[in-house]
């Protein structure tokens, strides 16, 4: 047997023949790419040599046609011994090949058939009525390289032949070799990326790229315990990728999910370097228990608590999530519900957030670089009172009541110079914060074996005054290994981080309310100014150190077997230790130099805390296909055991400042404050997943959970869920007449999920030291009322959702309701005091709600060689309701909550206005008892989101690329106005009190200035507690800005470099609100002032060779 | 919970010393000031707290008299002293609840769902549990002073004992006008003249004097006091706008001395500053 082929390609028709293909399918860019390449790599022969000139006498049959083939670009298929004996004598010159072929074939036994560019040479049929030959062509070997867009090798992509069997795989240098037939259609694929199918042609290298798919339909959802391809997914997951992370300049993870996942709302509580943040995905749904998400790391149930037992400007919260470095992590998927989490039991009510670091791909070593530097500084600033304006506030005040400024009214009363004037804000939290990241990984490997080790630090300044700064070091270490017969493999990583907060011990924010004229803040000689003990200068707080140093070392082994064709028995074991050290060091130069008892004030306070946990989680899977029947079940269990020990301790006495850093020098020890909690924690969990055509999908999903936070009688609750999808798409009706709409899946889900974040040991009836003793000797006293009787906090959840893709998925839509309803809240059930205590933890018999909608779109608006543009925009309207609460009027709930609507309400007075002529606010009497009362008169207002969402963009042209991400949130909350009457004390106020009542029928925003306590004090604190405290907190957030440019291959080429890139990137550059406090998002203004988020800038460069 | 200092015997004292007017007050507080110019609100904090902190104490002594009882290990003797003065801090904190408030729930044990919802009882009523817990508590305590062990004599007069108890039922009695038992149960302190004496006025507040029935330790060890109220009401500076060291005896209640009497010419001492002004 004997093929030929022909070198030269008539590639014009080729794409001419192609084109109207090329127009209709989504993967044209992609093909585009092929040809190109593919025509460059080939040398033009004589394109339009449809003719033929032979000149033969008794030639064999087979030369002849190698003529032909030579000119054409034709080529012929045929059995050797079909043409073994046949000569051809033939004498032409440039005739069409169809005229050709009649010459050559004309006293020959065979016949010819021209299929594409291939001409099939048969035996006539025998005059015996024998069938006629059938002409198989035969293998050819068909040899190529992959690869990415940037140009550099793309090793394991599969390459396999349309409808056969045999499978090649790219090698490390994106070279593949596999045999195929002559009209075969060639497909290459690879996770996440788009799926090109060509058809050979008669080509037997082809060289194409292999591009990121638009729609990830086809990528591979994780699911905790198991994955599946996002088509066939039921249950409700997003998340982001390690590309979406780079793009943004953010220190902790969890900030990077910011506004990207619908139904997920994160706030950050202050902008201090580390500090915690809020994150709820779909509403709280515990009262008073923990709400935050159950975070799995690598396998391991991460503690995400702060552990600090000290005080700081972070108010103690810094996240330990920040420990995980935002370089390390390959995805984070946002599990949300019930049929995603319910494997998760009483942990996944709330939401399970699996962040995966970064594994090692085989290929040859690629050494990583990226280092940025960035700026950072606050955005917005209140509005407060300059020198005279205050000063007109404070004399008004005294003279409204009658008063002459007292001996401690230094502003007003001439021991301060009146004509100063000091922008607080500038002088606290108007610096500027530097920020430096660098990041460097190595990887590689081989089929077998692949590993990666990184480094990452990061240094990290604050807006203080003063030497603060955040730093923080880290290594990961990943290797994975699989036996040649794939039947044993073993992944194991390792992250570690050390990271040294120094920060003050509070928030300079709280100190922005100084009066304007308050004295210079040094002396002459550059000394704290004190101003002869009448200025509480708040730069001492810049002497007073707070320093956590916290060490996290996170480690998971997974070993798995497959055994039986269909059976695979994996083990993950984990370890997890957070440790953290803090030293708060108080100075007597932290104060005015004149108080008495120097060696008292220097205070030292050392405190360690040590979170331990291991987990072991044996686990048996199986997989078989039954025809059209699909099967995947697992089994499995798991052990967890997690303890915290921590300590806390106190000494003062002092003889120099030098000397507080050593807890020996001290003269006094205060009480040494121990405390230690261990928790249990073991389960079984289980998942039935079943396909039939990989069109109808069912998911079940069970656990059963013990935990050592519940009583004997409630140790162990049951959960589970059950999903189901309906890939309407794929039905043959739908595919015939509605083919623009490519993807349309209907799922839904109803299950059963738990929550345990309560403390450990709340139903044993327990006493502890309160420091205080009884005849000298230390006491223990009862710590709360016992109830050994409570239960899971469970919550019922059920969800549908539409999935539409259209145009070939380059429109997604998703569309998703979701109602989460709990009826056994576990709360600390408010008692009258008379009982001892004035709660005790127990079930709440009411039920409530949290719904919402949720949309995801995204799509790809442009795609070409040289232009893309994605947009992914995504909108959450959440709704919360007390569904029932029999009997509320009877307990203290009726102040806080009301039958029928929002969970997130608040009691506040009806402010009424000001009375024109006592110049006082006025509350609406509500029970019409003629006195307004706290329990009484308070009308409840709503306080939270009312939607939210973002707009996600990417454009790029050539190495160009730019993103984009624009955040909104329509939300009522806590407004500007300071927890302060103006005029009283010393304290400064936002301009808007300016608009007050002065005389008789004034008409005005603010009361009449008071500097007493009385009448229209009170009336103050009932304004502050009231409705009109509760504002618009609505804003526009362009949260986040990324352009970069990546060096085109030549340069890289010639460098070595297989990508490099630089970038600037911009986080909350500027916010649209009519917001009046400090930040819309913290909405800390007026009480518990904290710095708000910062506007960072920031430029780096990436490296890879 | 409310703290020790927030309910000790000082911090009553102040309280109702200033909202009585027996104390000029120069805090700056803003409750202590409204308790002072008898403008107190259903809300305010202070009066929340000594409520609070009192049913709090007397849920632990009901936890004492309910674990003494239950306890299989502690031996007959420790059980009387443990109830005994568990008893008297029941009565002790009931008597100043119903001064303060008038009608209050009587509470008797730990049981949460009972005292939740514990209506408020007559005054009357009141005093007969007072009563009645004293008696109790009489028949169970010892004659004299204990240590930590609960057993051996000790010199502090820290414990309670039967007389300490017959001096506060000698008390309870007068409130109730029953003039009669009063003078028998105070007689009873008198008489035992071995324990109790009339001594010098100036040294009638020094640690284990003679004329002194109970003392307590002060509660916070590391404070370096040697009692709350010394801290609080001596002044040794001008007033201080802090809760301790912000009051001064009225001119009333120092007017209502006579010149001779030895309470005020030792007790009360003279501070002169002209800088302050009462606020």
């Amino acid at each position: 047997m004997k093929i030929s082929t022909h070198r030269s390609g008539a590639w014009k028709s080729y794409v001419n023949e192609r084109r109207d293909l090329l127009t209709k399918i989504i993967m044209r860019i992609q093909l585009l790419f092929v040809i190109m390449l593919i025509t460059a790599m080939h040398t033009f022969g004589n394109a339009a040599a449809q003719s033929v000139s032979l000149s033969a006498r008794k030639a064999p049959l087979s030369k002849i046609l190698d003529q032909i083939e030579q000119q054409t670009g034709y080529y012929f298929a045929y059995k050797v011994q079909t043409v073994e004996d046949l000569l051809v004598t033939v004498e032409l010159k440039n005739v069409p090949l169809q005229e050709a072929l009649e010459a050559c074939f004309k006293n020959l036994p065979v016949n010819y058939k021209i299929s594409e560019r291939t001409i099939v040479i048969s035996r006539k049929p025998q005059q015996n009525g024998q069938a006629p030959e059938v002409v198989v062509v035969p293998p050819v070997k068909i040899t190529g390289k992959v690869t990415t867009k940037d140009g550099s090798p793309f090793p394991s992509v599969t390459v396999r032949i349309k409808g056969q069997k045999q499978v090649a795989v790219t090698n490390n240098d994106g070279y593949y070799e596999i045999q195929g037939e002559i009209s075969d259609v060639i497909v290459f694929s690879y996770i996440g990326h788009e799926t090109v199918e060509l058809r050979l042609g008669g080509q037997k290298e082809i060289d194409i790229v292999l591009l990121e798919a638009a729609a990830q339909l086809k990528e591979t959802v994780v699911k905790g315990y198991y994955s599946v391809p996002r088509e066939l997914n039921t249950g409700s997951v997003s998340g982001i990728k390690a590309i979406d992370i780079s793009r943004q300049p953010v220190s902790d993870p969890l900030m990077a999910l910011q506004s990207k996942v619908p139904g997920l709302y994160i706030a950050q509580t202050s902008g201090v370097p580390g500090a915690a943040l809020t994150v709820r995905l779909r509403g709280q749904n515990s009262i008073d228990n923990g709400n935050d998400p159950l975070y799995i790391v690598d396998g391991v149930p991460f503690n995400s608590e702060s552990i600090g037992l000290n005080s700081n400007a972070a108010s103690g919260n810094l996240s330990p999530l920040a420990s995980i470095r935002p370089s390390d992590i390959e995805s984070i998927e946002v599990l949300k519900d019930a049929d995603a989490t319910a494997i998760y039991g009483s942990r996944g009510a709330n939401g399970v957030i699996l962040i995966s670091t970064k594994k090692g791909k085989s290929g040859k070593i690629k050494l990583d670089f990226n280092i940025y530097q960035g700026a950072g500084s606050i955005t917005r600033r209140l509005d407060l009172l300059n020198t005279p304006e205050y000063l007109e506030m404070r004399n008004e005040a005294f003279k409204n009541d009658n008063a002459t400024p007292g001996m401690a009214d230094y502003d007003v009363n001439g021991t301060w110079d009146q004509s100063r004037f000091t922008d607080w804000q500038d002088v606290l939290i108007g610096g500027t914060a530097h920020f430096t990241n660098a990041h460097a990984a190595i990887s590689g490997g081989s089929a077998a074996t692949q590993f990666l080790i990184s480094g990452d630090y990061r240094n990290e300044t604050t807006v203080y005054p003063g030497d603060y700064r955040n730093r923080i070091g880290s290594a990961l270490f990943n290797l994975s290994h699989t036996t040649e017969d794939k039947k044993f493999r073993v992944d194991m990583s390792t992250t570690f981080s050390s990271n040294n907060n120094r920060l003050p011990q509070s928030d300079f924010t709280s100190n922005i309310f100084l009066a304007p004229n308050a004295p210079a803040i040094y002396n002459a000689e550059g000394t704290l100014n004190w101003e002869n003990s009448t200025f509480n200068n708040p730069l001492g707080n810049s002497r007073i150190r707070s320093t956590s140093k916290t060490d996290n070392l996170n480690s998971n082994l997974i070993l798995s077997y497959s055994f039986l064709r269909d059976f695979q028995f994996k083990t993950s074991f984990g370890y997890n230790t957070q440790l953290i050290n803090e030293v708060n060091i108080v100075p007597f130069a932290a104060g005015n130099p004149a108080r008495a008892n120097a060696d008292l004030i220097r205070t030292n306070i050392t405190a360690a805390n040590r979170v331990k946990a291991w987990i072991a989680e044996p686990q048996l899977n199986f997989n078989r296909k039954f025809g059209h029947h699909n099967l995947d079940a697992l089994f499995g269990a798991t052990w967890q055991v997690r303890n915290q020990e921590g300590q806390r301790q106190t000494y003062s006495g002092f003889l120099n400042d030098e000397l507080i850093a050593n807890p020996a020098a001290a003269a006094t020890k205060g009480a040494l404050v121990t405390n230690y909690s261990i928790y249990h924690y073991s389960a079984l969990y289980a998942r039935v997943g079943y396909n039939y055509k990989e069109r109808y999908i069912l998911n079940l999903t069970g656990r059963r959970d013990g935990s050592s936070r519940f009583g004997p009688e409630n140790t162990f609750g049951n959960f589970g869920a059950l999903g189901a999808a309906w890939i309407i798409s794929k039905e043959e009706f739908f595919q015939k007449k509605l083919s623009f709409i490519s993807l349309l899946k209907l799922r839904g889900s109803v299950g059963k999920t738990g929550n345990d974040q309560l403390p450990n040991y709340a139903y044993l009836s327990t006493y502890e030291s309160n420091s205080l003793s009884y005849n000298g000797v230390p006491v223990l006293v009862p710590k709360g009322l016992t109830n050994p009787f409570y239960g899971w906090e469970t919550i019922n959840q059920i969800e549908t959702a539409l999935e539409m893709g259209l145009l070939k998925n380059r429109i997604l839509l998703n569309t998703t309701w979701f109602r989460k309803r709990s009826s056994n809240q576990l709360v600390k059930y408010p008692l009258p005091v008379v009982a001892g205590f004035s709660d005790i933890f127990a079930n709440l018999p009411a039920v409530t709600q949290n719904s919402g909608l949720e949309f995801d779109l995204s799509s790809v608006n442009i795609t070409n060689n040289e232009w893309s543009w994605t947009t992914a925009l995504n909108l959450s309207v959440p709704w919360s309701k007390l569904v029932e609460f029999p009997d509320i009027e009877k307990t203290a709930y009726k102040n806080r909550y009301v039958v029928g609507e929002p969970l997130y309400l608040r009691f506040v007075y009806k402010y009424t206005g000001i009375d024109p002529t006592s110049g006082l606010y006025t509350f609406e009497d509500v029970n019409k008892d003629g006195s307004i009362t706290s329990t009484q008169d308070k009308v409840p207002v709503f306080t939270g989101q009312h939607w939210y969402g973002a707009i996600n963009n990417n454009l790029s042209y050539k190495g160009v690329s730019i993103d984009f991400s624009i955040q909104f949130v329509k939300q009522t909350g806590f407004g500007f106005l300071i927890n302060q009457s103006p005029g009283l004390v010393n304290f400064n106020q936002p301009t808007e009190v300016l608009d007050r009542w002065q005389q008789e029928g004034d008409i005005s925003k603010f009361q009449r200035f008071t500097r007493n306590t009385t009448t229209a004090f009170t009336a103050n604190s009932l304004f502050l507690e009231s409705d009109i405290r509760y504002t618009d907190a609505s804003f526009v957030r362009f949260r986040n800005l990324s352009v970069s440019y990546s060096l085109s291959p030549k340069w890289m080429n010639y460098f070595r470099l297989s990508s490099a890139r630089i970038y600037c990137q911009g986080q909350n550059l500027f916010t649209i609100t009519n917001f009046k406090g400090l930040d819309p998002e913290t909405q800390r203004s007026g009480f518990a002032p904290s710095l708000p988020p910062l506007r960072v800038l920031t430029a780096g460069i990436q490296l890879t060779f | 919970m409310g703290n020790v200092a927030e309910a000790s015997p000082y911090y009553l004292a102040l309280l109702t010393g200033s909202y009585g007017d027996e104390l000029v007050n120069y805090s700056t507080n803003v409750t202590l000031q409204q308790l002072y110019t008898n403008s107190l609100n259903s809300v305010d904090a202070q009066t929340n707290r000594v409520w609070t902190s009192a049913y709090n104490f007397i849920y632990q002594a009901n936890a004492v008299i309910e674990g003494v009882q239950a306890s299989s290990g502690i031996n007959e003797g420790v059980k009387h002293q443990l109830t005994g003065e568990a008893l008297f801090l029941r009565a002790y904190w009931h008597f100043y609840l119903t001064n303060l408030y008038g009608k209050i729930p009587i509470v008797t044990s730990t049981l949460y769902k009972e005292n939740a919802v514990a209506v408020r009882d007559d005054k009357v009523k009141v005093y007969e549990q007072i009563v009645k817990d004293l008696l109790s508590a009489r028949l169970v305590l010892g004659d004299t002073y204990v240590g930590n062990d609960n057993i051996s004599l000790s010199t502090e007069r820290i414990r309670p004992n039967k007389f300490v108890v017959d001096a506060f039922l000698a008390r309870v009695y007068l409130y109730m006008e029953k003039y009669e038992e009063a003078e028998l149960a105070s007689t009873r302190v008198i008489n035992n003249k071995s324990q109790f004496d009339i001594i010098d006025a100036d040294k009638v507040f020094l640690k284990n004097s003679k004329e002194s029935i109970w003392q307590i330790m002060t509660a916070a060890p590391n404070t370096n006091l040697n009692t709350t109220e010394g801290a609080g009401f001596i002044l040794t500076l001008k007033p201080q706008n802090s809760a301790a060291g912000s009051t001064a005896v009225s001119p009333r209640l120092l007017n209502s001395f006579t010149s001779a009497d030895k309470r005020k010419t030792i007790w009360i001492a003279k501070f002169t500053d002209k800088t302050v002004t009462p606020m």
